[in-house]
């Protein structure tokens, strides 16, 4: 059983009544790509604010590397080993690109130059120019510089490809799988594209409205979700007492789509043994599992 | 050896690599001692997480495709008359398969439809085990 | 490299207080000490006048080192918190984020007092014809150790207001404070406005230890308050 390196249990947190966390349970294995997604609003950044320690869960636990997170925030040899790309991408905007990576090896004895050289070509970063100067693409790839640079063990990355043409964007994710193969890194990473997560990821959660919707390995979430399509010769049964594994069912006309996420045989048993009805199997992509769970909440 | 990949399709890129690369052993591309790109590099090429390639490796060594040599790389098992056996007979097959139905009366996009659906319902079948 | 990022914040800041009190010292040195209300001494009025725009210079170089100030002309964030989430991930406590911007600012101000003292003794014959080198190094200390409350003050402001708003809020305490009803209410040993002015060690010739120590303390009582809010904050 693979160690978690990130690990939250029942985490609440609420602001002014509402609820941004509502029992949120997280399991990041290290050494995995994981995709933390969901709806804006669904308490992705809020999740990762509390494993840095800039908010306060009001309930639950937190671990990092094995340790409970204290009321402080993870302690500073913690932070050592996280690097961290923010919501905003936000940084000092009195500062040139030299200047802030100057400002910022001191923290890390472990900084490797190597990685900095490196990612300094690759994203083309000017040293000479001043932050505000940036746009919004190049800052996020500024700030993923600074952190994954100082030889982070994890990487917990809000929204890293917010910004980036889809150039840039294919660039970042190969960069991100050449980190995890050669380094070993463990890359917690939240976005909107769908499409980016199903790529890289070999773990993933869904959360809407500050919860677990679904996670796991990403592969094996495909091979239990299957999209059944029963086309029926006369009319769809009336009422059917669906087995376990059926997620949701979709009537148009003669056919009824359901979307299985486990006991694909029992649920096929079921299905075939209705009659008039002809059975047809497809698998499912990331962005239905991602939908039918976020909508049917 | 190109692959072509498509992880938004419901297929997991693992089983994706896996078909490609017995296609590839199918059709000649790849032949017994070929060596198969490391890890890491077919990771970067492909930009897939390097799991998804060692899985791919490792179950491809289960099915007695493909031989892991520690340090070394994966490499291609079997002997030369086989493959091309297969490839030969399976060549045949469609042939006279698709002969048929021209026959029955399908037309060349009814055929090809009838095709995409029974292979991609066999391959969700047998994922779903 | 701390101090590096608190002084590149801090430096522009540094400059406008200096034209600021170049400005009070230009007008004074212009119009003359001259008249005034009777039984006040030449030097005692000239007093008076830089002690007023002096009080503003720790207020406005405090900061708490945990979020990015604005320099001038220019807003430092954009959203909530700007840039104050990548100085928190950083493996550095907060309490030291505090410390190192607090020293930094406290230096700049002795630097800047010590330069506007330099200035005023340069151009003020009556300052010079009064008073020893001496006493105006010892008036200058009293100075910076009065203004010691009020840069805690600001400090403290800054933990938990955001943008420039702790130094208007600072600045408006310390008028409050200032205005002869509430200073009455004040024991006269905590009137640290005072040394500034009527007791300066250019006037008594001896230096006001309560006065300093009420300051010192004062200060630093903000201070361990600004030291808390930073650590329980939520940003």
């Amino acid at each position: 059983m693979q160690e978690s390196i990130i690990e939250t249990g029942a985490l609440h947190k609420a602001f002014k009544g509402h609820h941004a966390l509502n029992g949120l349970d997280l399991r990041v294995p290290a050494g995995s790509i994981f995709g933390f997604l969901g709806r804006n609003g669904a308490g992705k950044t809020t999740t990762m604010k509390v494993l840095m320690g800039l908010l306060r869960a009001d309930s639950g636990e937190a671990r990092l590397f094995g340790s409970p997170i204290g009321r402080g925030g993870p302690d500073v040899p913690t932070r050592r080993r996280i690097g961290f790309v923010t919501e905003d991408k936000e940084l000092y905007p009195y500062m040139t690109v030299g200047q802030i990576i100057r400002f910022t090896r001191p923290f890390f004895p472990g900084w490797r130059d190597d990685l900095e050289r490196r990612y300094l070509d690759v994203f083309e970063l000017p040293l000479n120019r001043k932050i505000p100067n940036l746009s919004k693409g190049m800052r996020s790839k500024l700030m993923l510089l600074l952190a994954i640079s100082h030889g982070a063990e994890l990487l917990i990355l809000d929204e890293p490809m917010d910004g980036l043409d889809p150039l840039a964007g294919e660039d970042l994710l190969r960069e991100l799988t050449s980190l995890a193969a050669t380094e070993g890194t463990t890359i917690f990473f939240s976005s909107h594209q769908i499409a980016d997560v199903e790529q890289i990821a070999d773990q993933v959660c869904i959360i809407d409205k500050g919860r677990t919707v679904v996670s796991g390995a990403l592969d094996d979430l495909k091979i239990q979700c299957q999209r059944l399509h029963v086309v029926f010769e006369q009319d769809v049964p009336a009422r059917v007492e669906w087995v376990a594994g059926v997620a949701s069912v979709r009537r148009d006309g003669r056919t009824l789509s359901i979307l299985a996420n486990g006991n694909i045989e029992s649920v096929l048993t079921q299905l075939r043994s209705l009659p008039g009805a002809s059975v047809e199997r497809f698998p499912v992509s990331l962005k239905e599992i991602f939908l039918e769970h976020v909508r049917s909440n | 050896m190109v692959f072509r990949l498509n992880p938004s399709s419901g297929v997991p890129v693992y089983v994706q690599l896996m078909e490609q690369v017995k296609h590839a052993l199918d059709t000649g591309a790849l032949r017994p001692g070929d060596q198969l790109p490391t890890i890491r590099k077919l990771a970067e090429d492909l930009v897939v997480n390097p799991n998804t390639v060692v899985r791919a490796y490792r179950d491809l060594e289960h099915e007695g495709l493909v031989e892991l040599r520690q340090g070394s790389g994966a490499f291609v098992r079997g002997s030369t008359s086989r493959s091309t056996r297969i490839g030969k007979r399976a060549q045949g097959l469609m042939q006279s398969a698709i002969e048929r139905l021209v026959a029955s009366g399908l037309t060349e996009d009814e055929i090809r439809r009838l095709f995409e659906n029974e292979l991609t319902s066999l391959l969700a079948s047998k994922i779903g085990g | 490299m701390l101090w590096f990022r608190a002084w590149l914040e801090t430096r522009s800041r540094i400059v406008f207080t200096l034209v600021w009190l170049s400005f009070f010292v230009g007008v004074l040195a212009m119009a003359g000490t001259g008249g005034g209300a009777p039984g006040n001494t030449p030097v005692g009025r000239l007093l008076a006048m830089m002690a007023f725009p002096w009080i503003f210079v720790p207020v406005w170089l405090a900061g708490s080192g945990v979020r990015t100030q604005p320099v001038f002309g220019r807003n430092a964030t954009r959203g909530v918190h700007g840039s104050t989430h990548f100085t928190l991930s950083l493996p550095v406590t907060r309490a030291r984020l505090l410390m190192v911007r607090g020293a930094l600012g406290l230096l700049e101000t002795a630097a800047v007092t010590l330069v506007s003292g330099a200035a005023a003794w340069m151009l003020f014959p009556i300052v010079r014809a009064a008073s020893t080198p001496m006493l105006g190094m010892q008036h200058l200390l009293v100075v910076f150790m009065c203004g010691l409350a009020f840069y805690g003050l600001s400090v403290l402001m800054s933990t938990w207001l955001d943008e420039m708003w702790h130094i208007w809020s600072t600045t408006i305490l310390i008028l409050v404070l200032w205005a002869p009803p509430v200073r009455r209410l004040l024991p006269p040993a905590f009137d640290i406005f005072r040394p500034l002015v009527d007791m300066s060690p250019l006037i008594t010739h001896t230096l006001p230890w309560t006065a300093m120590a009420v300051s010192l303390v004062a200060g630093g009582v903000f201070v361990v308050a600004a030291l808390h809010i930073v650590k329980t904050r939520e940003y």
